[in-house]
């Protein structure tokens, strides 16, 4: 695999040229990413389960995928990409909000990321990438907040963050 | 050199803390009131949840830069960039939305004013420029130390300085400077950024006109759950460091021995430290903690900022008109800090804020209310009386100018006066800010960081050099603990 920049950014979401991914990582520079929600019609949420071996938050459940940006990459079509490469999914998917997070992760790392929100409707079935993802499921907003209350370690920090605000953003 | 005693657990109080933990410090807090925060405390009330105190966050970096000091042991900060700064509601009718975004901006301008925008953006790039030119003299680093004056140094932020003079002249009167903003109406929205430290615009130097940019250059922000949320971070975070901190513990005492700090004597018991960092106001650190030592009469003597009154108000209405912020302007602006700074009352129109956080965390709020943040300016050391009267006239003044009858939908609510803050946060005369900034050499008659003649006493906070608000006591604890670092190392 080739070398991946994210796109560091200042917290007006303006460009401030590019670092190598792990390296943003470790030095928890600001830079840009993304997480999509995508729901079916009967508007159950499509967790993911993040691959054990991924470079941080292995083994976590998650919303359906997120990533960063390329540099000049348009964060809607990037998130396409995402969902086309981690669940083998096509979907329209529009921006819903932003905010930003600092959060240590396991092993040393930091995430420290001004993320954009993307939302789409699909009933289409993933067909996930073995290498990004280790499983997945639908799941209505409640049973998702319940199971948050109960044990919040099994779900990645940005979602724990942005879970209730994507929530309220669609009146669930 | 290896033991520090803070006193207080106000964001400066905290901040230091974090910062001296890191270096290696063995950090004692001792906070007076129940709870950590200072003035940045919450208040639980009928399915309500208030921020007591700050209501605007600007300036974030220093916030997330001051919890990545303590690497693994930082806990997660989260927050959102906002749309707007802020609403304006003139007594004429007039609405202006302070958009984020420039040309959003440059366009409700022109529309609500009928007016070419460009001076008005022009003075806005002043602000930006009068920022940079200053900020690295006037806030980030000490105006007190020998070595911010040495030639290299000074030479470096004069000239800076000196540069940016067309931006920001240091000699001209911030009313005065502002009319270049184009409009009678933006010149009055520009002055009342001199409220930002609580002083007044028509005596205040144009140098207040660097607070601007904050807002419209690096942007407003709220943190995910609410202001509380910055302590709750820095709490968190001098906990996983291992500072100890002590609640309802109020330190009696700086103890000193032979020209150098000992300790504290809190809740009747002596505690040994090797450095020792007020975080309380500077005022009642001086006059009740050490008595007996020479005070820095000139400074203690200096010109109060501002109080305030604030109600806070559990609201059941949905009141579309109103956002995060919100200013509903006094008929008179000037006539108002004549009330404040000449006559030492409240104005008979005062301008009244108010901040309804849950538009920005709903959970704060029942569905359909507002959790209202109601402040207008009063003189700091005011005697309520007639604090009926003065809800009355806020009321009328929200419902003249937005149309709600606040009484008729009031769930419920709790006021805090000057005597209550200066009672709660140890604030002298229960100013939001320390001293006014009103002349041109009121910078420099804020406190040092570091104290001239007790060794090992160092001061941070709102009532300190750089000043008030939470992006400078963020600031002043940095200083402060570099000052530490270099003065009484390990």
């Amino acid at each position: 695999m080739t070398e991946e920049h994210v796109v560091l950014v200042n917290t007006l979401d303006q460009d401030q040229g590019t670092m190598e991914k792990m390296e943003a990582h470790r030095s928890g520079q600001l830079h840009r990413a993304f997480s999509v929600f995508i729901l079916n019609s009967r508007g159950e949420l499509l967790l993911q389960q993040r691959a054990h071996h991924k470079y941080h938050s292995g083994g976590l459940w998650t919303n359906t995928c997120c990533s960063h940006p390329r540099a000049g990459e348009d964060v809607v079509e990037a998130g396409k990409r995402r969902l086309m490469e981690e669940m083998g999914m096509k979907c329209q998917i529009s921006k819903g909000f932003d905010f930003i997070y600092r959060s240590e992760l396991d092993g040393g790392l930091v995430e420290h990321e001004f993320d954009h929100v993307l939302f789409g409707i699909s009933d289409v079935a993933p067909k996930p990438n073995g290498d990004e993802v280790s499983d997945y499921r639908y799941v209505t907003f409640n049973a998702v907040r319940k199971e948050m209350a109960e044990d919040p370690e099994r779900f990645t920090t940005w979602f724990r963050i942005c879970f209730e605000r994507a929530a309220d953003h669609l009146g669930k | 050199m290896s033991s520090v005693a803070v006193i207080g657990a106000g964001v400066g109080g905290l901040a230091t803390a974090i910062r001296a933990a890191v270096a290696g410090r063995e950090v004692t807090v001792f906070e007076g009131a129940p709870e950590v925060g200072g003035k940045l405390r919450q208040l639980h009330l009928e399915g309500y949840r208030f921020d007591l105190g700050p209501s605007l966050f600007t300036w974030p970096e220093l916030l997330t830069d001051t919890l990545a000091q303590a690497g693994r042991h930082a806990a997660p900060f989260a927050y959102t960039r906002l749309d707007r700064s802020c609403h304006y509601f003139w007594p004429d009718g007039t609405r202006l939305t302070a958009w984020s975004d420039g040309e959003q901006l440059s366009e409700e301008i022109a529309s609500t004013f009928g007016i070419d925008p460009g001076p008005a953006m022009e003075h806005l790039a002043r602000s930006a420029e009068g920022f940079e030119a200053t900020r690295g003299l006037f806030l980030e680093q000490s105006l007190h130390e020998p070595s911010s004056w040495a030639p290299g140094n000074a030479l470096r932020h004069l000239g800076k300085a000196w540069r940016g003079r067309r931006a920001l002249p240091l000699t001209r009167r911030l009313d005065d400077w502002n009319t270049r903003a184009g409009h009678e109406k933006l010149r009055q929205l520009f002055n009342r950024y001199a409220t930002y430290n609580g002083s007044d615009p028509y005596r205040a130097p144009a140098m207040l006109h660097v607070i601007p940019h904050l807002e419209f250059g690096m942007g407003t922000f709220a943190p995910e759950g609410g202001m509380h949320n910055i302590v709750e971070a820095l709490h968190r975070t001098a906990l996983n460091l291992g500072v100890t901190i002590h609640t309802s513990t109020p330190v009696e005492r700086i103890l000193t021995e032979r020209g150098r700090v000992a300790g504290v004597r809190a809740a009747g018991e002596d505690h040994a430290a090797d450095v020792v960092v007020s975080g309380a106001d500077v005022t009642p650190t001086y006059r009740q903690l050490l008595p007996g030592h020479r005070a820095p009469e000139r400074i203690l003597s200096a010109e109060s900022s501002t109080s305030g009154v604030i109600f806070y108000w559990g609201v059941r209405h949905p009141a579309p008109d109103l956002h995060l912020h919100n200013i509903l302007w006094a008929e008179d602006y000037r006539a108002e800090f004549d009330a404040l700074f000449q006559k030492g009352t409240i104005a008979e129109d005062p301008t009244v804020y108010i901040n309804i956080g849950s538009r920005t965390s709903p959970e704060d709020a029942p569905a359909g209310a507002g959790n209202w943040f109601v402040m207008v300016n009063a003189p700091a050391g005011w005697e309520t009386h007639g604090l009926d009267e003065l809800r009355s006239r806020v009321m009328a003044k929200v419902q003249r100018m937005t149309g709600i009858d606040v009484s008729a939908h009031l769930d419920c609510e709790h006021v805090l006066t000057p005597g209550d803050i200066a009672t709660r946060t140890g604030s002298h005369r229960g100013a939001l800010y320390g001293p006014a900034s009103n002349k041109p050499t009121s910078a420099f008659l804020r406190h040092r960081n570091r104290d001239r003649r007790i060794r090992g006493l160092y001061f941070v906070g709102g009532s300190v050099h750089p000043g008030g608000g939470i992006p400078l006591c963020l600031l002043s604890a940095r200083i402060t603990s570099e000052l530490m670092e270099r003065h009484d190392p390990i």
